[in-house]
């Protein structure tokens, strides 16, 4: 049917594809003189044009490397978020657990704690050379090693250790130093991160409460390492965010979280299996960073101290990976780049355990809704196959979800996101093409109440595809 | 000479035979700057400053086989052509309002008899299409390329090379009916 509605077209096609003018060969005289008078500026003045033009394509790649280089410098230069207000807030806690690691020994709370274990640490120690290189600088992953092998000696002696090299950990009373071991990663001035908190002023007030007469040692407010371990950086697809936190609501106050690690753990599939295995080996008891944490917590059920009220809201989490569907349109501007924006949607899972009800693990759904903008330029062209880079941000908001009291969706709170991605595509007709996306986002730091992937993994790998239509 | 010898006497620079590959090849280098910009006097100069990058440039060429020269030094008319368009921004120019004059819902009809239409008559079809609908249509139905690449190559959306496509496709198929009818 096509071939016949073309039949006229070729018809046509060959009539005036060899057409030939008549009589116009006589013009040979004036182009030999033109050829004599400047064929060489002429000449020049081509092979200028063709200099503009590879010029033109080597402007368009240096603007990409730019940007490139610029999401890269933002996604590493920017200072880490509230790790000041983390050491102010926690610290209460760290004089509660300190008091309570003096009457309890503590193998007999971490037998009971659900934390990550000195196998977690380990494993995260192997993950993390894998890790870093997809992930974030060679330095980063420098300080996500030294973390672990920091937490080691932890786990082996059962000492307060705080890490090696750590000013405060050093500061610590060796008697009172309660293994918490939490460390801030960042020793080496890299984006590896351990620990956030949200300063909620009402917690400080409840433990001036708790203790009347002598108060939270200012001493000790600042004496506590956060530990931590592990790098928000990088879990990128295919690995699981698994993560500790304690949380405390008292008296209908939600307290925000008081502390959390989180450790990578690589697992290219997201199946159950490999969350609880993760979740039962944190529980398995072997004192390690966080596992002191917990193990404190539950000291202080023990000894019926008020702070025993944190141990029980004491929650495992484990982020699965987002899943994301878009929509975008495009506009083409010149022959190599476009600017696109549409709509994004992701679905999160969260799948969380209190330390009271053991492995029982409950999940949170989020709904996140967000718009892109972003400029892409092709950097190869062919018949049928493109290449591009792309750069841009994206305005994300939760819509909802899940509404667990201590893992409350946040729909106030607007994520700001920073994106790059190389893709290419192939071009199965001229309106119709596949692509495949590797991408870097970096989520800026934020105000959230909420537990996060966006806040807990700031940094993440992504692989997009899809299919594309050219209307 | 065949079109090797005079290739290799344009790259010595011999001028006989620059010459003599001239004579050969303008009148169809002529018809297609023609089929392109739809006026004798702009096709003739274009044509002369594609001979002069023509010449300036054959070391760039790598003789292949027979018809090869011709074929590179005709893609060279095009390339020019278009310059030329463009430069003197005719690739745009007033088709906003060409455009709305041919409804995208009327159905293009169908000649049958194409082969019957002297060439000059199709030729002075093609010319009467507006620049940014003769440049496509030529590219698409004449060239054979893709509306991808016609489109990165005139820095126009697919879209749009697509519906100038059809849509001068639907002007001539209504020409060479009219003609037709009246011829009969």
């Amino acid at each position: 049917m096509k071939q016949n509605k073309d039949k006229w077209i070729d018809d046509l096609k060959e009539q005036i594809s060899g057409y030939e003018v008549p009589g116009a060969g006589a013009g040979w005289d004036a182009l030999s003189r033109k050829l004599d008078a400047g064929a060489a500026g002429k000449a020049a003045g081509g092979a200028s044009a063709g200099t503009a033009a590879g010029r033109g394509w080597k402007v368009r790649a240096g603007i990409a490397a730019a940007a490139a280089a610029a999401v890269a410098a933002v996604v590493l230069l920017l200072p880490e978020k509230s790790e000041d207000s983390a050491v102010a807030v926690n610290s209460p806690v760290t004089e509660v657990v300190d008091n309570a690691a003096a009457e309890v020994p503590a193998s007999e709370a971490l037998s009971d704690a659900p934390v990550l274990d000195a196998a977690s640490a380990a494993a995260f120690a192997a993950n993390a050379a894998v890790d870093a290189v997809p992930t974030a600088s060679g330095a980063a992953a420098a300080a996500i090693s030294g973390v672990v092998s920091d937490l080691q000696p932890a786990a082996a002696g059962s000492a307060p250790s705080a890490a090696a090299g750590s000013e405060k950990a050093a500061d610590a009373p060796a008697g009172q130093s309660s293994p918490i071991t939490v460390e801030k990663a960042d020793a080496a001035g890299t984006a590896a991160r351990t620990v956030k908190t949200v300063t909620d002023k009402s917690f400080e007030d409840l433990l001036a409460e708790a203790y009347p007469d002598e108060g939270v040692p200012e001493g000790r407010r600042h004496g506590w390492n956060i530990t931590a371990g592990t790098s928000a950086v990088g879990a990128g697809a295919g690995e699981a965010l698994v993560a500790t936190r304690a949380l405390s609501r008292i008296e209908g106050i939600f307290i925000p979280p008081l502390f959390y690690s989180f450790d990578l753990k690589s697992s290219p599939v997201y199946s159950e299996g490999m969350i609880s295995s993760g979740v039962s080996s944190e529980m398995s008891g072997n004192p390690s960073s966080s596992a002191t944490c917990n193990s404190v917590d539950m000291a202080q059920v023990k000894s019926g101290n008020v702070a025993s009220e944190f141990s029980d809201k004491a929650v495992s989490y484990t982020h699965r990976q987002p899943v994301r569907i878009s929509l975008f349109i495009s506009r083409e501007f010149g022959a190599a780049s476009a600017v696109e924006s549409g709509l994004v949607y992701s679905i999160h899972r969260t799948e969380y355990a209190f330390a009271a009800s053991g492995t029982k693990s409950n999940v949170r759904t989020l709904h996140y809704l967000g718009i892109p903008l972003n400029l892409r330029w092709n950097i190869v062209a062919r018949p049928q196959f493109d290449a591009y880079l792309k750069a841009g941000a994206m305005a994300e908001k939760c819509l909802g979800g899940t509404n667990d009291i201590y893992l409350r969706p946040d729909t106030r709170t607007l994520y700001l996101s920073l994106n790059g991605a190389a893709g290419a595509e192939y071009l199965i007709s001229d309106h119709l093409g596949i692509f495949a996306e590797p991408g870097i986002s970096y989520y800026l730091p934020n105000d959230s109440y909420t537990i996060s992937i966006y806040n807990d993994n700031p940094l993440s790998f992504s692989l997009n595809a899809g299919v594309r239509f050219r209307l | 000479m065949t079109e090797r010898e005079l290739y290799d006497g344009c790259l010595a620079g011999d001028r006989n035979a620059q010459k003599e590959l001239y004579e050969n090849t303008a009148p169809s280098m002529l018809g297609v700057c023609l089929r392109y910009l739809g006026n004798r006097a702009d096709a003739e100069d274009v044509m002369q400053d594609a001979y002069i990058r023509i010449f300036s440039s054959l070391n760039k060429f790598h003789y292949k086989s027979a018809g090869s020269l011709s074929a590179w030094m005709s893609r060279i008319m095009v390339n020019s052509s278009i310059d030329f368009l463009r430069k003197k921004s005719r690739l745009q120019a007033g088709l906003p309002v060409i455009e709305g004059a041919v409804p995208d819902i009327e159905e293009e009809p169908e000649p049958s008899s194409v082969r019957s239409v002297p060439a000059a008559v199709l030729m002075d079809m093609v010319a009467s299409l507006p620049d940014g609908y003769r440049t496509v249509f030529n590219l698409v139905a004449v060239e054979r390329m893709r509306h991808r690449e016609v489109a990165k190559m005139l820095g126009i959306s697919i879209g749009t090379s697509t519906s100038r496509y059809q849509r001068a496709r639907r002007m001539l198929a209504r020409m060479i009916e009219s003609y037709e009818k009246s011829t009969k």
